[in-house]
C-alpha cells in the first residue's frame, strides 16, 4: 500500500528553505535549509517546540512572512516537474498570481480562527468574498456556495449560521468557519497550523475528523503543525520533527513512533505525558531548555541537551541534512565517522 | 484527615435586563459541587472550557464570593473553617496557608523584582525576618532545582520552565497546608512540561503537599493526581481514584472525554468514539442530565429527571441515572 501511496503526485516541493530575521541584534537563522514534499491525498505532520520553526515554514510557503523575516534561499515549487510548475519564491507577494495561489491553490487554516475572520462581518459576507475572489460566481451563487461549503464542515443549519457573527459562534463552530474560509477557493493544498490546540478535546477530536474527512474526499495535500504528539499519530501519513530551524528526522508515522532514530525524537517521545500512564509515573526529560534562535548552539543545534552527543563531531560541525522524500536523521550517528 | 470539603457549593452569575436591570436568567457557573481533598492528597479538577472547574479553585481562594454553599479548611487536627462564610477580612490570616501556582509564568512573576525577592515576598508579608528569610530562599531554590545565584537575577533572564519553578518555589515558601494550582504545565513545551511535572510529582512526595490540580489535559492529570473529579455544565458528574477512572469510567462524559484525547500511538488510530454535539450553556442547561443531549446512553428519564452525585463503589462517585446497567471503554496501556 506505502507504495502506492508513494507514487501520490506532488503538490508542493520545498528545497532548502533558509529564513533570517534580522534583528537589532543581529541575524536570527529562523529556518536553515528546510526540505519536504507535500503529496495528493497526503498528510505531513510537522512537529516541534516553539522556536523551531513550524509557522515560519507555513508562513514563507504563502508568502505571508512578517518582517523582520526574509526568505534568503531555496525554492518553494508548486507542481514540480510538470508544465506548469510555479516557483512560488520567485513571484511577488503582493501580485495578482500570487493571491490566487494564495487561498486558490492553498488554503490556511489557524490555530485562532479569528486571527483569519473579521468581528465586523457576518460568516457568510466573509466567505462569499473569498469565494467570489477565487471564482466567477454570482453573489447569489456565492452565497449558496457559502452555505454548502458551511454545511460541509458540519455546522448545523448552516442557512441560518451564515448570517452570523463570528462572536455568536462557539469555537469549535469558529474554527469550522476558520476551515471553510480555507475552503472557499477549492485549494488542493491545506495547511493547518496547530487548528486544535486552541479547541477542548471533544472538539478537537471532530474537528481532526473533519479534516480527515475533507482530506480523502478531495485528494488534499494536507501540511499538519502540531505541538501534539498524539495528533501527529492519530492523523499523519509522514512526519517531519523539527528542531531550531532544521528537519531533524523525517519518517512514515509508524516507523517514528516505532524506531524513532534521532535522539531528540527519541526524548521528545519519552516526554510526552501519556493518558496510558501508571499511577505517578515520571517522566522521561530532556535537560535545559530550547535556546533561542538567536543563540544557536555551533555544531548540531540540539548537542547540548543530546544524550548522545559525540564529543569532537557533534560540537564542530552540523550533521548534513535528510536528503528530500527520504526517511532518515539529520544526526551523527547515522553517518559513520 | 481532609485539608478541605467542599459542600454543594455554588456561584451563579445573574443576568439583568430590561429598563429597570431586572434578574432574567442566572449563569449556573458552579451549580451545586461537592468533594474533599485528603491531606497529601492530589485531586484534580478536570472538564472542558467553562465546565466551571476554574470558578471552584477561584472559590476556594475566596477571589469569587461563592453563592452558596461551604468550604471547610482544615487548620490544624480537629480545627477548620468555612471559607465561604469568613468575611474577607478574617480571610487575611489565612491565605499563607493557601497558596496558588498559575498557569503563565510570564505574567504572574512581576518583571522589576529580583527572583530572591519574589520567592521572598510571602515570607516577607508574614513577618518572617530577613535572616531567617535568606537561609529559606535558599532552601526553596535548591527544591525546586535551581542555582543559588538566581536569586539575584530578574525574572526576563529565565525560561518559561525555569520561571515556573520561581512560581513553585514562592508557592511553597511558607509551606502551606492547599495548593491550588491552575494549569500549571498548559503554557510549556514539551520537554519542560515533562521536568515540571516531575518536579511536581517530587514535591508531593518529599512534602506531603496536598493539592487542588484544575487542568484540561487528561494526560497530564493521569500523571500527577491520585484522585479526579469530572466537571460537565457547572457539576461533579464523576469522582474516582486516578487508576480507576481511566480504567474503568463510569460516567458516559467521562468515557467521551477519554476517547477524545488522541493517543500519542499510531497502531491505536481510530478507536475512537465519536463525541458529538457541544458543551451545553450554562446559563440554559438541558432538563434532566446536562449531557444527556450528547450522550449516546440516554433514556427517557435522562431527559426529565436530575442525577444526583452517588456512591457506587467505595470511593467511586458518579450522576448517572444508568451507572448500574452500562458498560463503558477506559483506556488502558
Amino acid at each position: 500500500m506505502r507504495l502506492t501511496l508513494m507514487a501520490d503526485q506532488i503538490a508542493l516541493a520545498v528545497r532548502d528553505l533558509a529564513v533570517h530575521f534580522e534583528m537589532e541584534q543581529g541575524v536570527v537563522r529562523a529556518l536553515e535549509g528546510v526540505s519536504f514534499d507535500l503529496r495528493a491525498g497526503r498528510t505531513l505532520g510537522i512537529v516541534g517546540e516553539s522556536g523551531c520553526g513550524k509557522s515560519v515554514t507555513a508562513r514563507s510557503i504563502l508568502r505571508i512572512l512578517d518582517r523582520p523575516g526574509r526568505v534568503v534561499g531555496g525554492s518553494i515549487v508548486l507542481d514540480p516537474g510538470s508544465s506548469g510548475s510555479t516557483d512560488v519564491l520567485a513571484l511577488d507577494s503582493n501580485a495578482e498570481r500570487m493571491r490566487a495561489i494564495r487561498g486558490g491553490r492553498i488554503g490556511l487554516i489557524f490555530q485562532e480562527p479569528m486571527t483569519a475572520l473579521s468581528v465586523h462581518y457576518t460568516v457568510g459576507n466573509q466567505i462569499i468574498e473569498a469565494v467570489r475572489q477565487h471564482s466567477d460566481l454570482s453573489k447569489q451563487a456565492a452565497r449558496d456556495r457559502a452555505i454548502e461549503l458551511l454545511r460541509e464542515v458540519g455546522i448545523p443549519r448552516p442557512e441560518l449560521r451564515v448570517d452570523a457573527y463570528p462572536f455568536q459562534l462557539s469555537g469549535g463552530l469558529r474554527q469550522r468557519v476558520g476551515i471553510a474560509m480555507a475552503l472557499a477557493g477549492d485549494p488542493d493544498i491545506l495547511i493547518a497550523d496547530e487548528p486544535t490546540t486552541a479547541l477542548d478535546v471533544t472538539t478537537q477530536a471532530q474537528v481532526l475528523d473533519l479534516l480527515r474527512r475533507l482530506q480523502a474526499e478531495k485528494g488534499i495535500a494536507l501540511m499538519l503543525i502540531t505541538h501534539d504528539m498524539g495528533v501527529i499519530a492519530e492523523m499523519c501519513d509522514d512526519v517531519a520533527v523539527m528542531y531550531l530551524g532544521r528537519i531533524v528526522e523525517y519518517a512514515p508515522v509508524e516507523t517514528l513512533f516505532a524506531a524513532p532514530r534521532h535522539p531528540y525524537t527519541r526524548a521528545l517521545l519519552r516526554a510526552v505525558p501519556t493518558i496510558l500512564a501508571k499511577p505517578r509515573q515520571r517522566l522521561a526529560t530532556i535537560g535545559g531548555a530550547v535556546p533561542h534562535p538567536g543563540a544557536r548552539p555551533v555544531g548540531c543545534p540540539f548537542h547540548p541537551r543530546c544524550s548522545e552527543v559525540i564529543e569532537g563531531r557533534c560540537t564542530a560541525a552540523v550533521p548534513p541534512p535528510i536528503p528530500p522524500g527520504q526517511a532518515g536523521a539529520s544526526c551523527f550517528l547515522e553517518v559513520p565517522g | 484527615m481532609n485539608i478541605l470539603d467542599v459542600v454543594d457549593l455554588k456561584k451563579h452569575y445573574p443576568i439583568h435586563a430590561g429598563l429597570l436591570r431586572r434578574e432574567i436568567g442566572r449563569v449556573r457557573a458552579v451549580d451545586g459541587v461537592s468533594f474533599h481533598i485528603a491531606k497529601g492528597e492530589t485531586l484534580a479538577l478536570v472538564g472542558e472550557s467553562g465546565c466551571g472547574k476554574t470558578t471552584v479553585s477561584r472559590c476556594i481562594l475566596r477571589a469569587l464570593a461563592p453563592t452558596s454553599g461551604s468550604m471547610h479548611f482544615s487548620l490544624a487536627e480537629g480545627q477548620s473553617v468555612d471559607l465561604a462564610a469568613l468575611p474577607k477580612r478574617a480571610l487575611r490570616p489565612l491565605r499563607r496557608h493557601m497558596q496558588m501556582i498559575f498557569q503563565d509564568p510570564y505574567s504572574s512573576l512581576n518583571p522589576r523584582m529580583m527572583v530572591g525577592d519574589i520567592i521572598a515576598e510571602p515570607l516577607k508579608v508574614n513577618g518572617v525576618p530577613a535572616a531567617e528569610r535568606n537561609a529559606r530562599v535558599l532552601e526553596l531554590l535548591e527544591l525546586v532545582q535551581m542555582p543559588a545565584s538566581a536569586r539575584s537575577r530578574f525574572p526576563h533572564a529565565f525560561s518559561g520552565g525555569q520561571r515556573q519553578r520561581i512560581g513553585i518555589a514562592r508557592a511553597l515558601a511558607l509551606n502551606p497546608r492547599l495548593i491550588v494550582a491552575d494549569e500549571p504545565v498548559s503554557a510549556l513545551d514539551v520537554s519542560v512540561q515533562a521536568q515540571i511535572i516531575n518536579l511536581l510529582l517530587d514535591l508531593q512526595d518529599r512534602l506531603g503537599l496536598s493539592m487542588l490540580f484544575v487542568a484540561h489535559d487528561l494526560s497530564v492529570v493521569r500523571h500527577v493526581s491520585d484522585r479526579v473529579a469530572v466537571m460537565y455544565v457547572g457539576r461533579i458528574v464523576e469522582i474516582a481514584p486516578t487508576d480507576a477512572l481511566y480504567r474503568s469510567p463510569r460516567h458516559p462524559y467521562t468515557e467521551t472525554l477519554l476517547a477524545a484525547v488522541p493517543a500519542p500511538d499510531p497502531t491505536l488510530r481510530g478507536r475512537r468514539m465519536k463525541a458529538t454535539g457541544e458543551v451545553a450553556d450554562p446559563s440554559r442547561p438541558p432538563p434532566g442530565c446536562a449531557f444527556h443531549p450528547r450522550c449516546p446512553y440516554a433514556v427517557e428519564r435522562c431527559r426529565v429527571e436530575r442525577p444526583e452525585l452517588t456512591e457506587i463503589a467505595p470511593g467511586r462517585f458518579t450522576s448517572c441515572h444508568r451507572a448500574g446497567e452500562i458498560e463503558l471503554a477506559g483506556v488502558t496501556g
